[in-house]
């Protein structure tokens, strides 16, 4: 018998295809200039902590009392970030909410690069940096391991198990898109995402142990979205400092880590979406969705300011109070207040929809909750290690410029990344897209019918 | 062992190929691959092979993370017997966290070596009669049948909306 | 209630909960519990009816709030798979006079549970002082009840439109946002005044979240043995099916994960720091010998059991299986608020008495019977919620 073959018919293009492929095409001249300004910003920022290296931790402002400043305030600041990610991906497709599709790929990615800003910064913080492997449990000549009892080890094995799993929930959404883009290209490129993609063929095969394996990260996400940042907060909880030792810290944080993270992906995708030509998928449903959320998160977080104000009253204790009167009335009461107003009051305004609906109010709303964010970790950090038990060991801190500098290079950093991601890699789900709006056909033809 | 033929079938809409696959089973053959640029979930009853065991994968490594965690946290503590910050050596509510951290992070490694293994997927060349479109908008099926069968199957296919047929 | 066919909606509209029988067996528990308060025989040293009482009013009145406040949050959600589930959650307001007749009987008794009456406490006194706590806790419960009544009234009346108008949708988003609000309030209120302020050295700033979360919890228990309740009378069908058991399912799920995290949050704390004005509460009640098993067997009835039985897809789809297991999670939760009083104000007292189980039968009762005279006379889905599932909700 012979093969038979029928002509080859015209392919067919989807249009999601055309769409965010053609963002993957040559990058302009300007996206390079920026491209360069942040890594030459990295650099700075790297040098200044190779001085800082060289010279010593005495460069940095962190000194007795406030051992933890900047560096701790960034790490816990973009371990916050990171969360909102997870919520989008994981968390929103557990509870089946279609909006997230054309959002949660550029969610993921901020999760994986605001995990890989958040890990520098221990090591920047340590000092002698070239020991940090001491802290990982490896068999050695001492018998010495770390203690499983300290938050700090926790937050090792925390901050490990959610970048490795994120990395991986990331690549996993990421997969068949990458397969779309080896289908789309030619040469070495094609090579490239053939290895990325680990050969994926679009199989049913695949198809089904893959829709198994993405819920179950999902599922898996979801816990971690909350354990993760309970155990950073633990790191302040676990101490008996006055603003410090309170049980609320868990659930305050992870609020606050939400709430940052929202307002964070508000701030990227807002000229992501104007520049790659995506306003069609991105719309702004989707900024208004995620500015009801950020409601939701200011209410928890503005609750969380007053129960611990009252209770520092209720306790009776006079360490609690005197410090609780002293951040909300003292040297730091600015800061104190702007965190209050930048992280509760301006968010409730979205429950106008005028406000919550335009473009440019949600992303200088984003920039203010940001910034509100970050004071609102200086204020907890450096407030109660400043003003603790004993006057005598009371002190101030002031960043110098060694840490302004590696603060400043980590947002060129995780700047640099994104737009490392944006130009490589499908900002939209491309698979997923096209799986919703052919459901979303199929069911609009039965209700015709 | 006989001779096998692979009819190869691109429809552009997946209404084409479930009319495909519907074809196809009435017809007693269950010996086909489909291909889709997304996951088809609802044709899963029409599928040669349905489910998916990287369940099992993700409980054994669940098991393996919590077991592992907290004998990590527990005998290391064990080795230096020492009462620090006024709490016992080996002290279980902490280790919580460590057990709980790694059950988890265990059950995400297993699952995607469960995914990698079951799904076949390697580095090797793509087949040849893959088509690019797969990852577009062309829903693909690979038949295989006796010599006998395949201008039956292939006709079939074609009456049912198939774009394009290839008999190999 | 006659059938209203709608475009895509080819099956009639159900007609009402029949449930007379359980209301029966409800009306008898609440006669036993009423006899047993009333002439049942003291324990022979400190009575700890009191604490019981006050350990119910807690349960039931969270349950009744929180079947409440899910029926707001699934609002506000635009859950469109929840027309009946949040029906079911409207009937909670039928409990509310109860519990405010409740909070008046524990007025009365207030000598025998506030001890900072007895002992005031002076550096606390601003707080700690009787009209200001029936102020806050009873006006709290109050405003809620009435915000309550509002949101299902608007409910009740969207049943009998045509079609359900916009005005009426927004004013339903936000009576719901409203109800939200109020019942943290008044719940964050119930837990400092009536749980922190029984061992009045003691405090904690976990403890009101944790309180109104794991209530959440048991109300979603509540909301599927409800619903297991009306289903097969209801002819529901869709609305109340396999699918909406299983979303309940994975909710409590979720919420039952959400509570052990909280708890564990305050007990990891207070044992870290080991501060002696904080482990009092503690280790009254989970190291003291006298409470120590059952305070560990309440957290794993209430939450320990369910979570492991919760993973299994095939039992959450089984709605009577499902039933079993929000029930082991609403007695676990019930022995936890006893856990969270009796030692504080009876820490003499091991156990309870069968008088005091009687008493909590006649709550059961009180509850049961409340809830589905409720649902006996409104349609078991609620038209905004159909509405609502017919435009398919949210989504792009």
């Amino acid at each position: 018998m012979t093969s038979q073959s029928d002509a080859a018919a015209p392919p067919v293009q989807s249009p999601v295809n055309r769409l965010v492929l053609g963002t993957l095409s040559g990058p302009s001249r300007l996206y390079w200039a920026i491209v360069i300004a942040l890594a030459l910003v990295v650099v700075i920022g790297f040098s200044a902590f190779i001085y800082q290296m060289r010279t010593g931790m005495g460069v940095a402002g962190i000194n007795i009392p406030v051992a933890w400043g900047v560096y701790i305030v960034n790490f816990v600041f973009w371990v916050g970030i990171a969360h909102s990610g997870t919520l989008i991906s994981a968390i929103l497709y557990l509870f089946r909410v279609r909006w997230r599709t054309s959002i949660y790929r550029s969610a993921e990615a901020m999760t994986v690069f605001a995990l890989m800003t958040a890990a520098l910064f221990p090591l920047v913080h340590l000092g002698r940096v070239w020991v940090f492997y001491w802290i990982l449990p490896y068999p050695n000549n001492s018998h010495l391991y770390p203690n499983f009892k300290s938050p700090l080890v926790w937050d090792v094995v925390a901050v490990t198990a959610y970048l490795t799993v994120s990395v991986l929930f990331f690549w996993l959404g990421l997969l068949p898109d990458l397969a779309a883009v080896r289908d789309s290209s030619q040469g070495r490129r094609r090579a490239i995402y053939h290895i990325l993609s680990l050969g994926w063929q679009n199989r049913h095969e695949q198809w089904r142990h893959y829709a198994r394996a993405y819920l179950c990260l999902a599922v898996l996400a979801t816990p971690l979205v909350i354990s993760v940042h309970s155990v950073v907060s633990w790191d302040f909880a676990m101490s008996i400092l006055p603003g410090w030792h309170t049980t609320i810290f868990a659930p305050y944080f992870v609020a606050g880590a939400i709430h940052s993270g929202l307002a964070t992906i508000i701030i990227l995708l807002i000229p992501l979406r104007k520049i790659l030509g995506l306003e069609r998928l991105i719309t702004v449903r989707h900024f208004e969705a995620m500015a009801q959320l950020m409601i939701l998160t200011a209410l928890v977080i503005l609750y969380s300011y007053a129960i611990e104000g009252f209770t520092a009253w209720y306790s009776g204790n006079r360490i609690e109070g005197q410090f609780a009167l002293w951040r909300a009335t003292g040297p730091m009461a600015g800061l104190y207040w702007s965190m209050i107003t930048g992280n509760c009051i301006v968010p409730l305004l979205f429950f106008f929809k005028r406000v919550r609906t335009s473009l440019p109010v949600l992303f200088i709303f984003g920039l203010v909750v940001d910034a509100a964010m970050w004071v609102e970790r200086l204020v907890i950090i450096k407030g109660s290690l400043s003003h603790d038990f004993m006057p005598s060991a009371w002190g101030r801190y002031a960043p110098t410029w060694v840490e302004i500098t590696i603060s400043t290079a980590a947002f060129a950093w995780f700047m640099l990344l994104f737009l490392l991601f944006a130009k490589h890699a499908p900002t939209v789900p491309i698979s997923e897209m096209k799986g919703s709006l052919a459901a979303r056909a199929s069911a609009e033809s039965e209700a015709a019918r | 062992m006989s001779e096998r033929w692979r009819i190869t079938a691109r429809f552009s809409t997946a209404d084409g190929l479930r009319a495909a696959l519907k074809a196809l089973r009435e017809a007693g053959l269950r010996d086909y691959e489909v291909f889709s640029p997304y996951g088809l979930i609802e044709e899963e009853p029409l599928m040669a092979r349905r489910g998916s065991v990287v369940r099992a994968f993700a409980v054994v490594g669940g098991l393996v993370g919590a077991a592992g965690g907290f004998a990590l946290a527990i005998l290391s503590a064990e080795i230096y017997s020492l009462i620090v910050g006024g709490k016992p050596p080996a002290a279980i509510i902490p280790y919580c966290i460590v057990g709980f951290e790694l059950t988890i992070l265990a059950v995400a490694i297993f699952a995607i070596v469960g995914l990698v293994m079951l799904a076949r997927m390697r580095l090797t060349a793509l087949p040849e009669q893959y088509d690019p479109g797969y990852s577009d908008a062309t829903f693909g099926l690979h038949a295989d049948c006796l010599p006998e069968q395949a201008s039956t199957v292939a006709a079939l296919l074609r009456k049912v909306g198939a774009e394009e047929v290839h008999e190999r | 209630m006659s059938a209203e066919r709608q475009p895509h909606d080819p099956e009639p509209w159900p007609t009402r909960h029949d449930t007379a029988s359980s209301r029966r067996l409800c009306a008898i528990l609440m006669v036993a519990g009423l006899a047993a308060l009333l002439f049942g025989p003291a324990a022979a040293d400190a009575d700890p009816t009191p604490c019981v009482l006050l350990a119910n009013f807690l349960f039931w009145s969270g349950l009744a709030c929180g079947l409440l406040a899910w029926a707001a949050i699934l609002w506000i959600v635009r859950a469109s798979w929840s027309a009946s589930v949040s029906r079911i959650g409207q009937s909670g307001l039928a409990f509310l006079p109860v519990s405010l007749a409740l909070l008046a009987l524990l007025y009365v008794l207030r000598g025998e549970i506030l001890p900072w009456l007895r002992h005031p406490i002076p550096e606390k006194a601003a707080w700690l002082n009787l009209p200001f706590l029936c102020v806050r806790t009873g006006g709290s419960l109050l405003l809620l009840a009435i915000a309550c009544a509002a949101m299902v009234a608007a409910n009740l009346r969207a049943d009998k439109m045509q079609q359900v108008t916009a005005r009426t949708r927004s004013l339903l988003t936000r009576l719901s946002i409203l109800v939200v609000l109020l019942y943290v309030l008044a719940f964050t209120f119930m837990a400092l005044d009536l749980v922190m302020s029984l061992s009045p050295r003691w405090y904690s700033t976990m403890l009101p979240p944790y309180f109104f979360v794991s209530n959440l919890y048991a109300s979603l228990a509540a909301l599927i043995l409800l619903g297991l309740l009306v289903r097969r009378s209801a002819g529901a069908g869709k609305y109340l099916g396999a699918a909406q058991f299983r979303d309940l399912g994975n909710l409590m799920l979720g919420f039952g994960m959400l509570s052990i995290g909280l708890f564990y949050a305050q007990f990891l704390t207070i044992w870290y720091g080991n501060i002696p004005e904080e482990t009092g509460f503690i280790i009254a009640r989970y190291y003291a010998p006298a409470w120590r098993v059952i305070s560990w067997a309440a957290f794993g009835i209430a939450y320990g059991l369910p979570f492991f039985l919760l993973q299994s897809r095939w039992l959450k789809q089984r709605p009577g299986l499902l039933a079993l297991v929000a029930l082991v999670a609403l007695v676990g939760v019930w022995l936890e608020r006893c856990v969270m009083v009796v030692p504080s104000l009876a820490p003499t007292t091991h156990w309870l008495g069968l008088t005091q189980v009687i008493i909590s039968l006649g709550f059961l009762g009180a509850f049961g019977f409340t809830t589905l005279a409720f649902l006996a006379r409104v349609a078991p889905a609620s038209k905004a919620g159909v509405d609502l599932e017919l435009s398919d909700g949210v989504g792009l």
